[in-house]
């Protein structure tokens, strides 16, 4: 870890913890409290279950899908934003690609980014879009501990979390009404998007879709060749320096343990050289 | 690339968005559509056809069909063709077409800052004052990264990624 105060850094575990196994909602107020979350914390925090959907999210047609997905990537990319280091998008795509080439969605096309934030995050639009913080890389070991956070957000979109998610909050209806009415100019569709993405931002994910996940990314990065125990070793080595705040969602050495025997004995690549070559942290 | 030309365009014009029919061609009314190696959007491109290209039908599916244009053979993905063209004030297709006066399904944005997008996406990206640009720069970056095989040497030399 480079210049970080253990204060910030606790707080940006948080966030991530809140991410990959909580909802979004406490993780913004949770930040906001601590008064150290920085600009872009809220926008992180909330697009972390942010996926959508247009009614009932078995029959929901892809190109909703695809559209809210793309949006929410829109907004992210723009804030907040980008690290101008190309190299790290490039190396964080070719992770994500080969995680994603042993999930179930072959059909979709995965975009990987990494966003210029120092807070510790990852996260996840329908329909493959999946990002993750500068802050995040920082504090990994290793290439199967990226792999394993990138399994992790894969898995919430295979499991599409984020469209029953908004389902479950009551929002299904009304989208599934915008759905089904011929859209007469583009004001309308902006307007639902907007209201959309924004209202994403205190979904969450119950502790069962954040339990659902982590066994799905233990799948593709066996499937993959990865090690799992990275993934575990990551969501540990956060949950030591976070000192564990949230007990109303699932606890992380639960999450650690539960991971662990999901991956038994598995070996697999942890690929620490080429992750420091490419990352430079 | 080579075409091969072999429409029933008036059986297709009454057609919902992407239905092979019987006449085995299928027409591309989006954008553009990439044919696949292989059925995965992992899979380097054989072969792109633009909007209005006539596809053979080899091998019908959901979500993967197999098609021939000109002497290319490769996978596209069904929900990437529509035999409609498209409608800028479309956002959003319906699983029946039809309920919308036949409007396209799934088209994309055939010009603009938000090209290459969906319609609604690049109309959000415009009200909301942010650069498509920038998410557009990504999904070109991953294109290439499958496309050029830096993907399949990056999973060689790190020996992971599907066996």
């Amino acid at each position: 870890m480079k210049a970080k105060s253990i204060v910030k850094f606790a707080a940006a575990s948080v966030v991530l913890a809140v991410s990959m196994g909580a909802s979004c909602d406490n993780a913004a107020q949770t930040v906001s409290q601590m008064g150290i979350g920085g600009s872009h914390s809220s926008e992180i925090a909330g697009l972390t279950g942010a996926a959508m959907t247009v009614g009932n999210a078995a029959t929901m047609n892809e190109e909703t899908e695809a559209t809210m997905g793309e949006s929410l990537a829109v907004k992210v990319t723009n804030s907040p934003g980008l690290v101008s280091n190309n190299k790290l998008n490039e190396y964080v795509t070719l992770v994500g690609l080969t995680v994603a080439s042993v999930c179930p969605r072959n059909d979709i096309d995965f975009t990987f980014g990494v966003l210029d934030s120092d807070q510790v995050n990852a996260v996840s639009g329908p329909h493959g879009y999946v990002f993750v913080t500068r802050g995040a890389l920082m504090q990994m070991k290793d290439e199967s501990e990226l792999a394993g956070v990138l399994a992790h957000e894969i898995g919430h979109i295979v499991k599409k979390d984020g469209l029953h998610a908004v389902q479950n909050a009551g929002y299904g209806k009304a989208m599934g009404q915008v759905a089904q009415t011929a859209i007469k100019d583009n004001s309308e569709a902006v307007e639902f998007l907007t209201d959309s993405t924004n209202t994403l931002a205190t979904m969450s994910y119950d502790k069962e879709q954040e339990k659902s996940a982590d066994k799905e990314a233990v799948k593709y990065l066996r499937g993959a060749g990865y090690n799992p125990h990275g993934y575990a070793n990551f969501i540990e080595r956060l949950n030591v320096k976070s000192g564990g705040f949230f007990s109303s969602h699932p606890p992380t050495p639960d999450r650690v343990a539960a991971i662990r025997k999901a991956a038994g004995d598995a070996k697999g690549a942890t690929l620490a050289d080429r992750f420091h070559a490419n990352t430079g942290f | 690339m080579k075409k091969k030309f072999v429409t029933r365009a008036a059986a297709l014009s009454l057609a919902v968005a992407a239905v092979a029919l019987a006449a085995d061609t299928v027409t591309v009314g989006t954008d553009h559509v990439d044919l696949r190696q292989a059925k995965t959007s992992m899979a380097p491109v054989a072969a792109t056809a633009k909007h209005g290209d006539a596809l053979v039908v080899l091998q019908d599916g959901d979500p993967w069909m197999q098609v021939q244009a000109g002497d290319t053979v490769g996978w596209v993905r069904k929900a990437d063709l529509d035999t409609k063209g498209g409608s800028i004030n479309k956002f959003f297709s319906t699983a029946d077409a039809s309920a919308n006066g036949g409007t396209a399904a799934g088209s994309l944005s055939e010009g603009g800052a938000g090209k290459g997008l969906f319609p609604g996406t690049a109309a959000y990206a415009e009200a909301s004052g942010n650069d498509p640009k920038k998410l557009q720069k990504l999904i070109e970056l991953r294109k290439k990264l499958i496309n050029d095989g830096t993907l399949a040497k990056f999973d060689k030399q790190g020996k992971v990624g599907a066996k």
